[in-house]
């Protein structure tokens, strides 16, 4: 905010514009850059118009592209049509294209058309709605892509776990793919968690989905049908579904809390879930794995998960210099 | 088994197989990881159209080149940075965190500069569209379109002030900075 804005000099902002256009998209030899740095001499007020123009630059590269995979330049269509660039191909198709970037939401001009990126870094999670109301709740290191479009509703669930309350569109079936399955919903509430590529869980908290698990020791299996309460377990032992109680579901949903719920499980698979969370590398030895843990924890707090064990369980737990931290049986007395 | 290829899943596959090798090479390029992950999303929303079309012969080559000349661009960027003045958030407006109504404000933004664009002449938007879509330097251009390097110089320059001043407009009619025309009547 300057408080007292230059008067518009027609001149100067038609100079600033040219430099600005050739710092982009020319190479200045030694002259232009004498006369650029006499030119921004000349008068105070060159360097910050400039600067302007500079960045309104920047600005455009990101933004033309957006505007691009919107397929809203369909005004190029008739102006260019002699010169077949190839960016008149790319309208041509009437795809409706769309946008990727990690972390980055790009609402796209059709209000229909969405696609985004998102991860989610290691302790942190987050919560997005999309443009058709449905809303995701992802846990932390979480990866998944949203694609929608007029028709068809997808998203790439590429590692991590997401709940997910879809809003109800029969014409548009909501899909959550997974490296070890997909599932098939019109609108209910889900969580998938996907943290390998050889497993899948599936836990349905309202309405129905199809889940598909992927081909398991190269057998492909058979989708199945879940209801409310259903959760589904896919792995390289094989399919299992059970109905959790209202508990259970809970428990299952717990991390959107930050927290996690364990009912004797042994501590390698409690182990990974911090891991996971906190993108550590943990270590247990193989005495030490088996070990059952039970309990409500917060997911946040590793350190507090790490001392309740080492006095419960009788573990030592020792941290390296890497950041890497090791679990092994204590020796009894 | 008799279905189509398999083009709608492979921008995803494309993703995958190539997002870590192209944030390494960018993260080499541009010596910040942030940056490269930025660029790298950038390459990625440029290669994605061309794939659905099927236009793109060999995504990953394309989004090499493409990533390649976005990351220049900055490096360039950076080398004139000392005219961004401190508070310059070109840099944030562009990459942050996009909270709700930030998305709603960047959509009618797009449509305001949507529609600056299609009242471009039709050179100015040409040569536009070739530097920041094409990524094509000046020389580039200028080859490709038979015309002199300051034409396309002075093309691009007229399409920056012409937007600027339609964006300016759109977005703030009463106090745009930047207003060459049809001041005000002042009515006395």
């Amino acid at each position: 905010m300057n408080p007292n804005p230059p008067p518009f000099n027609p001149a100067a902002d038609e100079q600033a514009s040219l430099w600005a256009a050739r710092l982009d998209g020319s190479v200045l030899s030694a002259a232009d850059r004498v006369a650029l740095d006499a030119w921004l001499a000349n008068d105070p007020t060159h360097r910050d118009l400039l600067s302007q123009y500079c960045q309104f630059s920047a600005d455009l590269e990101k933004k033309l592209p957006v505007l691009l995979a919107a397929d809203a330049v369909d005004f190029l269509a008739p102006a260019a049509t002699r010169h077949r660039s190839r960016w008149i191909k790319w309208t041509a198709g009437g795809s409706l294209a769309a946008a990727a970037a990690i972390a980055l939401t790009v609402w796209l001009i059709r209000p229909q058309t969405q696609l985004e990126n998102v991860a989610t870094p290691v302790a942190q999670r987050q919560s997005l709605t999309l443009a058709d109301g449905t809303r995701i709740d992802l846990n932390a290191q979480t990866n998944l892509q949203v694609e929608i479009t007029g028709k068809t509703r997808h998203v790439l669930l590429a590692s991590g776990e997401a709940f997910f309350a879809v809003h109800k569109d029969p014409s548009r079936p909501f899909i959550v793919e997974t490296p070890a399955g997909s599932v098939r919903v019109t609108g209910t509430q889900f969580n998938v968690r996907a943290e390998s590529a050889t497993a899948l869980e599936v836990t349905v908290i309202e309405g129905s989905v199809q889940a598909h698990p992927g081909e398991l020791n190269g057998h492909a299996s058979a989708p199945q049908s879940l209801g409310a309460g259903d959760q589904l377990s896919a792995g390289p032992d094989g399919v299992e579904v059970r109905r959790l109680s209202a508990a259970g579901l809970d428990d299952a949903l717990a991390w959107r809390q930050g927290q996690v719920v364990f009912h004797g499980v042994p501590l390698r698979d409690a182990l990974a879930r911090f891991a996971r969370y906190h993108g550590r590398g943990i270590t247990v030895t193989p005495e030490a794995a088996g070990k059952r843990v039970g309990g409500r924890y917060s997911l946040d707090d590793l350190d507090g998960f790490l001392s309740f064990i080492e006095e419960g369980l009788q573990v030592r737990v020792t941290h390296d210099l890497n950041g890497t931290v090791q679990v092994s049986s204590r020796a009894t007395r | 088994m008799s279905d189509e290829p398999d083009p709608p899943r492979s921008f995803a596959s494309l993703y995958h197989a190539t997002l870590d090798p192209l944030r390494r090479y960018l993260t080499r390029l541009l010596g910040d990881s942030a940056e490269a992950q930025d660029v790298a999303h950038d390459a990625y929303l440029r290669v994605y159209p061309k794939m659905e079309d099927q236009t793109a012969e060999k995504p990953e080559a394309l989004l090499y080149t493409t990533a390649r000349r976005l990351a220049f661009n900055r490096l360039k960027r950076r080398k004139i940075a000392p005219f961004v003045p401190g508070e310059a958030n070109f840099e944030t407006a562009a990459s942050a965190q996009p909270g709700v109504a930030q998305q709603v404000m960047a959509r009618q933004e797009f449509q305001q500069l949507e529609q600056a664009i299609a009242q471009l002449p039709e050179g100015c938007r040409t040569v536009l569209l070739l530097r920041k879509i094409e990524l094509l330097s000046h020389q580039e251009i200028a080859r490709q379109l038979g015309i002199a390097v300051s034409t396309v110089e002075k093309q691009h320059a007229r399409a920056l002030r012409l937007l600027r001043t339609a964006l300016a407009t759109a977005s703030d009619p009463l106090r745009s900075p930047s207003l060459p025309v049809s001041q005000p009547e002042v009515s006395s």
